[in-house]
């Protein structure tokens, strides 16, 4: 991993999270907003492209704590995206060898699948925790999530197009044979 | 790869547990934890999500609810406007006409105090600009870019900023009719520059207060005065006191109100000029719905939307309430 590269786009994808993603986000809506979640992409496109498990479970823990960072209404806790980013990024970078993973309708579907389990677990701990909701309003935050999936999902294709276009900034090149070390 | 931190071999299997153990503490800190933890990080964020939130305001402020309008609508519309602004002009030269005879007949007079302009309400208002938004869709908070250092505290009412004036003439800075304006949230977070906003509709947002029924002289209604039913007039049209929350989509509710009141959709949810934190009458939203209450059998649960067009809100003032009932220095509410 390119760290400080990795932390740049994080940021950058963070700010357009909290302001211009918020166009994109359907808020009219009688169950509650819906809009993208553009860090689970990010944290996708890592764990598809990392060559380290670990390196790519870091990635999903900064990732998921800026999310928690950048959230405070309904009052909820700090510290259950950064969990959950990281093991599910985990299980993505665990997959990937079985799956045509540069394949666009396979990065829709996992990437849809991602967003509704870490935001599906998200509510479900903030409701333990933080929020006050009775089983209707937990009922009608899932179809939120649900929704909030597909959209991430259609939109997954074209930002990891974007994303691969920098991929050298992010991951570390493949070394050549025989990891750098002098032939004799 | 292994680094030395603290004279312990470390390494990145370490710092992933360390990271995820310190995630787990801050989850069980709960609601209190957090917010101190994302006040700690404000500065990160509220400085470069201006420009983002300005132009997320101006498309957000488009409507999509608005038909097209046909030409006949819009020759209508102009022939209107044309008549509205004959009237206002009559209107202006009346109220200068009026202001002529009370500022130079009976300047000083007991006169001027009593038919004089509304005393100042004892606020003090911060203007600020909301810089971001919650990253994810379940919840409405807004990072404002002001904080303690102008006088922000938690707890504090957000208001639209509404201008009203009958002068052609420049006028104080941050001078407002509070009156005119919309509460959309409340502080419940603050730092020395930034402070973060629950708006009106997030789950985590509650106020007492006052419903304020509208009447209607074509169709009256009935409603339970003392110990009777009667017809709801001028009179004995009292404020009902309510309880309204974030419902977390589009508005607030209020829940298991009594169906003697007979509040109707188009009926108004104001703050209580009694709040010590906002002690005026500001409009908060309007009644869009009245449904039977599933928990409260018998009574009705009034679905309220917001005044203020909230995904677009950019410019707010922060309310300070002041000890003592004098005018601020560099402020105006009436």
């Amino acid at each position: 991993m390119r760290w400080v590269g990795f932390g740049i786009f994080a940021y950058l994808f963070v700010m357009v999270q909290m302001t211009l993603g918020n166009i994109l986000t359907l808020d009219r809506l009688a169950m509650g907003p819906v809009g993208p979640d553009f860090l689970v992409i990010f944290a996708l496109f890592i764990a598809f492209n990392a060559r380290d498990v670990i390196d790519a479970m870091l990635a999903g823990w900064v990732l998921g704590m800026l999310i928690d960072l950048t959230t405070g209404g309904g009052g909820s806790c700090v510290g259950p995206m950064a969990i959950l980013y990281s093991f599910v990024t985990w299980g993505a970078f665990s997959i990937r060898e079985g799956i045509y993973s540069e394949r666009a309708l396979t990065q829709v579907i996992v990437a849809g699948l991602f967003c509704i389990i870490t935001h599906g677990l998200w509510i479900t701990i903030q409701s333990l925790v933080a929020f006050k909701l009775s089983w209707g309003g937990y009922g009608a935050m899932l179809l939120q999530v649900f929704f909030s999936g597909l959209y991430t999902a259609v939109l997954t294709p074209m930002v990891y197009f974007g994303l691969m276009l920098f991929r050298s900034y992010l991951i570390d090149s493949l070394p050549q044979r025989g990891g750098g070390r002098s032939r004799r | 790869m292994r680094l030395m931190i603290f004279g312990i071999k470390s390494s990145k299997s370490l710092v992933l547990g360390v990271l995820l153990v310190v995630a787990g503490i801050t989850t069980l800190l709960g609601p209190g934890g957090g917010r101190s933890l994302r006040g700690m990080t404000h500065w990160a964020f509220a400085h470069f999500g201006d420009a983002g939130m300005y132009l997320t305001s101006r498309v957000k402020s488009i409507s999509f609810d608005t038909p097209a309008l046909t030409r006949d609508d819009a020759k209508n519309l102009t022939q209107e406007n044309a008549a509205l602004k004959r009237r206002l002009d009559v209107l202006e030269s009346k109220v200068l006409q009026q202001n002529r005879v009370l500022t130079g007949v009976a300047r000083g007079s007991v006169f001027t105090q009593l038919f004089g302009p509304d005393s100042d309400v004892p606020v003090k208002l911060i203007s600020a600009r909301v810089v971001a938004a919650d990253s994810l869709p379940y919840g409405y908070g807004r990072l404002l870019n002001a904080g303690s250092r102008k006088g922000a505290k938690n707890g504090h009412p957000v208001t639209t900023r509404g201008l009203w004036t009958d002068r052609k003439k420049k006028l104080p800075q941050k001078f407002a009719v509070l009156s005119d304006s919309a509460l959309v949230g409340r502080v419940m977070e603050t730092k020395a520059f930034t402070a973060r906003m629950y708006m009106v509709n997030d789950r985590g947002f509650s106020i007492v207060a006052n419903i304020h029924r509208r009447i209607d002289q074509q169709n009256p209604r009935k409603v339970k005065l003392a110990d009777r039913m009667g017809e709801l007039t001028i009179a004995n049209n009292l404020p009902v006191a309510v309880k309204a929350c974030g419902d977390g989509a589009t508005g607030l509710i209020v829940s298991g109100i009594s169906k003697e009141y007979n509040i109707l959709p188009g009926d108004v949810l104001q703050t209580m000029p009694s709040d010590a934190m906002l002690p005026a009458v500001v409009e908060i939203g309007i009644v869009d719905k009245v449904t039977d209450s599933a928990k409260h059998p018998g009574r009705v649960d009034l679905h309220i939307k917001p005044t203020a067009d909230l995904p677009s809100l950019r410019e707010v003032y922060i309310v300070v309430p002041e000890v003592a009932p004098a005018a601020p220095k560099n402020g105006r509410a009436k």
